[in-house]
């Protein structure tokens, strides 16, 4: 690598993050097909340490080697303290995330794809709009490290996404499914079709739940709600900053018994499975909960050595729902989060419950003081539960609360888990006394 | 490159094809806590080819800006493949051909600034939120510039060369009081200017971090039903995303069901509101005289008089319904094919003064300054940094965590109150759809007051 041989002998010390790759977008809009694209992407992005500083610095072209290599040191030379050292070469668990199958897959396999998915939808109902983007990427990304470090990988993805609009009189029900896989055997179009069936059937009635506290079960994909916040607060740069509820939390049972969370990006089974993070270290499994206890927090390199820990493998360049760019310099992020499943299957759950909610998608995300725990949301796809049967969708209805306080109530985990995107892994989760309002 | 962008333009046997090629220089200096954490100097420069085969989009996306008639030919392949599967033929409406070279002028051009020019101002501000108050635990101050040059050409003859610069500054200050709580203030400015808009701006970080250290002692807000008032860069967020979404075509385009719905000349809102969305507005973000499919943009009023008056269209929206395109078509890089977006969406001013509005509320909500915002169409959300409880016409004491949500056949015509003070907001962040995200976008209003606004609480 001409790169990181250059930068090598500019700065004490460098390493070069080069990606390759290209996709294959299939675009529907209202069920017809709109457009193919190709994708071609050539990026590398290099880091140096001069006179114990951090540069860095992202080029398109990785033949210009000047520039870059320029730009970084000039970065470096009045840049951030590097508290730590770019490793030198790792044993790597052999872990294969390349699929033949994937990698030759061509845009009319995707179209024929798309349009069974869409006709399924139709035969349910015609009148449904499907807007559904289809998406086969292969890339090869390698890191380097002057100080030996040489490691890449090639990957495949194929991903789902459907966004489904039901239009009725001054009524518009819209929500998203998706589906990721790195294998083809792992991309499943079948399940997301059936949750957006299922989704639709329970939408048909619309009921109100008046304003009041109550049981409120999160699908798998509703965790969401709980897990943004919460993971502010595992974050260990927010730890180490002393801006998370989490600092000095460490082997407290800060939550129920009932809960486990993990960070294991090299599970198997994982449509995002990788071995190793955007700096270098080994991806392995990372309790941050454990019945209740507090175990650990995510680190990359610099936090990890701040804060005097040992790095996790979350050093990389995209966050919790957002894929990687190599544009970015290497954050705090989950890789493949995994909540545990209890015993009680969805259908027991909801015959729990007199009078509850379902909340499956909200809307405004994240968007909040998410540091504090706090989450205040308008639900977009929620159900009325009422005498243990879903009785109709609710809407014009908002959900709110602490998830430290929550979490630490009486909990209970489904135990059918789902993959969410893919990242995620997780069950249906029951919260008890959960404030909701309702328009009146 | 006029050249070689034509050949490749030729390459093509589309009915329409479109080049556009993106060089960009950006900078970025980050401050969190007491540490510098990230300085980022870098380029980037690529390239997308659009083309219509019979009626279906082929698209190629690239770096290397070598050979584009290979590309062109790529495009047109994967194109003529698209247009055998499918049933209706896309058109695109018919536009002028436009020339034109647009040149930026800035006051202190950010390319001649050196690095640590930036790093020193950013450093200072940083150090003013960390200074404030000892109960300031940690802070992020972000200073970004880009310089990017858009190349357009496209087979009708269109050909556009635009200079768009891009400058913010992001300061958020994170303060704490015992274990949980921990509260968030922030403040951002963006602009296509120079690095003059980051200067001077020593009281922003001073109001940041004051901001932080109030929420401490502030309760959450009750969760329920309230008159609202709405400050100018709030009500900019919920205009935008109350109705600006609900006006893009691609929403309804191909949906007869929505569009009976969106007829125009629906009454949505009292008499006298007023919604635009003003295409170019000079120095404003993200603003230039055409948009990526080289049209140029206009003022389009979405509402007038309260009535639904127009749509954002792309040339495709436009032709397929029968209107003519607004200049509404926006990649945020040569990654994506243009969609419709907004670009300056604002509520025109009107005849209310801020005590008018206030003194007539007995029992209401002050929300301020805005986390962000989502919408579904029929509903949205949009979430304030801070509220201030009203009572009997005075303002009383902070509230936090409020998060306001409506419904799009309801809320504006809850509008009772629209102030004459309308103020249009450049902020850092951006606008996400259709995996497109951050677009630079600008939103404004007055300040606003609603009735019977649903806010969620504990």
């Amino acid at each position: 690598m001409k790169l990181l041989e250059t930068a090598g002998k500019k700065a004490d010390s460098a390493e070069v993050y080069e990606v390759k790759g290209n996709s294959i977008p299939v675009k529907f809009s209202s069920g017809e097909l709109e457009s193919v694209k190709h994708v071609e992407t050539t990026g590398a992005a290099l880091r140096v340490i001069d006179g114990g500083k951090l540069g860095f610095s992202t080029t398109t072209d990785p033949e210009n080697l000047t520039e870059v290599v320029d730009h970084a040191l000039e970065t470096a030379n009045f840049g951030e303290e590097a508290d730590f050292e770019f490793p030198g070469q790792i044993d790597l668990e052999e872990v294969n995330t390349f699929d033949r199958e994937i990698a030759e897959l061509e845009a009319n396999d995707l179209i024929k794809q798309g349009e069974e998915v869409i006709e399924r939808l139709h035969q349910f109902d015609s009148d449904l709009e499907v807007n559904l983007d289809l998406s086969k990427s292969v890339s090869q990304t390698s890191l380097a490290s002057s100080n030996g470090l040489e490691v890449d990988g090639d990957r495949t993805k194929l991903s789902l996404s459907l966004e489904i609009k039901k239009v009725g009189n001054e009524d518009i029900f819209t929500f998203h499914e998706s589906s990721v896989g790195q294998k083809l055997d792992q991309f499943d179009v079948e399940k997301p079709t059936e949750r957006a069936i299922q989704k639709l059937k329970w939408a048909e009635r619309e009921t109100r739940l008046e304003s009041g506290s109550y049981p409120v079960i999160l699908t798998p994909r509703g965790t969401l709600v709980l897990l943004v916040p919460l993971l502010a607060g595992f974050n260990g740069k927010h730890v180490f900053q002393g801006t998370s509820p989490m600092e000095g939390s460490l082997g407290e049972k800060a939550f129920a018994e009932e809960l486990t969370i993990s960070d294991y990006g090299s599970m198997k089974g994982s449509p995002t499975r990788r071995s190793f993070d955007d700096e270098g270290t080994p991806i392995e499994k990372v309790d941050l909960i454990s019945r209740g206890e507090v175990k650990n927090f995510l680190y990359d390199l610099q936090t990890a050595s701040r804060a005097g820990k040992e790095p996790t493998g979350n050093g990389l360049k995209g966050g919790l729902l957002g894929g990687s760019d190599f544009r970015s310099a290497p954050g705090i992020s989950p890789t493949t989060l995994t909540i545990a499943s209890g015993e009680k299957k969805f259908g027991e759950m909801i015959s729990d419950i007199d009078r509850g909610l379902v909340v499956d998608q909200v809307l405004g995300l994240g968007q909040g003081n998410v540091l504090s725990g706090e989450f205040s949301n308008n639900v977009s796809v929620a159900y009325k539960v009422e005498d243990g049967a879903i009785t109709g969708k609710v809407k014009d209805t908002m959900i709110a609360g602490n998830v430290y306080k929550l979490l630490k109530q009486n909990l209970e985990l489904g135990k059918e888990a789902e993959w969410v995107g893919g990242g995620l892994f997780a069950p249906a989760l029951r919260l008890d006394d959960v404030n909701v309002v309702r328009k009146s | 490159m006029l050249k070689k962008l034509k050949e490749g333009l030729r390459a093509s046997k589309g009915e329409f094809t479109e080049i556009r090629i993106e060089k960009e220089r950006r900078n970025e200096v980050k401050y969190e806590g007491e540490k510098l954490k990230n300085i980022d100097s870098s380029e980037e420069i690529g390239g997308i080819v659009r083309t219509l085969v019979q009626g279906g989009w082929g698209i190629a996306t690239f770096n290397s800006i070598d050979e584009l008639s290979k590309k062109a030919k790529k495009a047109y392949r994967i194109g003529k493949e698209v247009a055998s599967s499918m049933d209706e033929r896309i058109e695109l409406a018919e536009v002028q051909p436009q020339k034109e070279e647009v040149i930026s002028e800035q006051k202190k051009d950010v390319r001649e600034i050196p690095l640590e020019e930036k790093r020193d101002v950013v450093k200072d501000y940083n150090r003013t939120m960390l200074d404030h108050d000892g109960r300031i635990e940690s802070t992020r101050a972000v200073y970004s510039d880009s310089f990017r040059e858009l190349t357009y050409l496209n087979s009708e003859g269109t050909e556009l060369y635009q200079e768009v610069p891009d400058v913010t500054l992001a300061l958020v200050a994170i303060a704490r009081g015992e274990k949980n709580n921990i509260q968030t203030a922030h403040d951002t400015i963006g602009e296509a200017s120079g690095f003059e808009l980051v200067l001077d701006r020593d009281e922003m970080a001073e109001e940041v971090a004051s901001g932080a250290v109030s929420l401490l002692s502030a309760e959450p807000v009750d969760g329920g039903q309230y008159t609202v008032l709405l400050n100018p860069e709030l009500a900019g967020v919920f205009i935008h995303e109350a109705f600006g979404h609900l006006c893009e075509a691609d929403h309804f385009y191909k949906n007869d069901r929505l569009q009976d719905i969106m007829t125009l000349g629906r009454q949505f809102g009292p008499e006298n509101l007023n919604v635009v969305d003003e295409g170019f507005i000079e120095g404003r973000r993200g603003n230039l005289p055409f948009d990526d499919e080289g049209v140029r943009r206009k003022k389009t009023y979405l509402i007038k008089d309260g009535k639904l008056n127009s749509f954002l269209h792309s040339r495709e929206t436009a032709k397929k319904m029968g209107q003519e395109p607004t200049g509404n078509a926006r990649a945020i890089s040569y990654r994506h094919e243009p969609i419709v977006r907004m670009t300056n969406t604002y509520i025109e001013g009107g005849d209310k003064t801020f005590e008018e509005l206030i003194s007539s509320i007995d029992h209401g909500i002050f929300a301020k300054d805005a986390y962000g915002g989502q919408t579904q169409l029929e509903q949205f959300t949009f979430s304030a940094g801070h509220g201030r409880i009203i009572e009997n016409g005075e303002i009383g004491p902070m509230v936090r965590d409020v998060v306001l949500t409506g419904n799009i056949f309801k809320s504006l015509e809850n509008i009772t109150g629209i102030g004459d003070d309308l103020d249009i907001i450049g902020s850092a962040g951006g606008c996400g759809k259709g995996g497109q995200m951050p677009l630079p976008v600008t939103d404004g209003a007055p300040h606003i007051r609603i009735e019977d606004v649903t806010i969620g609480g504990r």
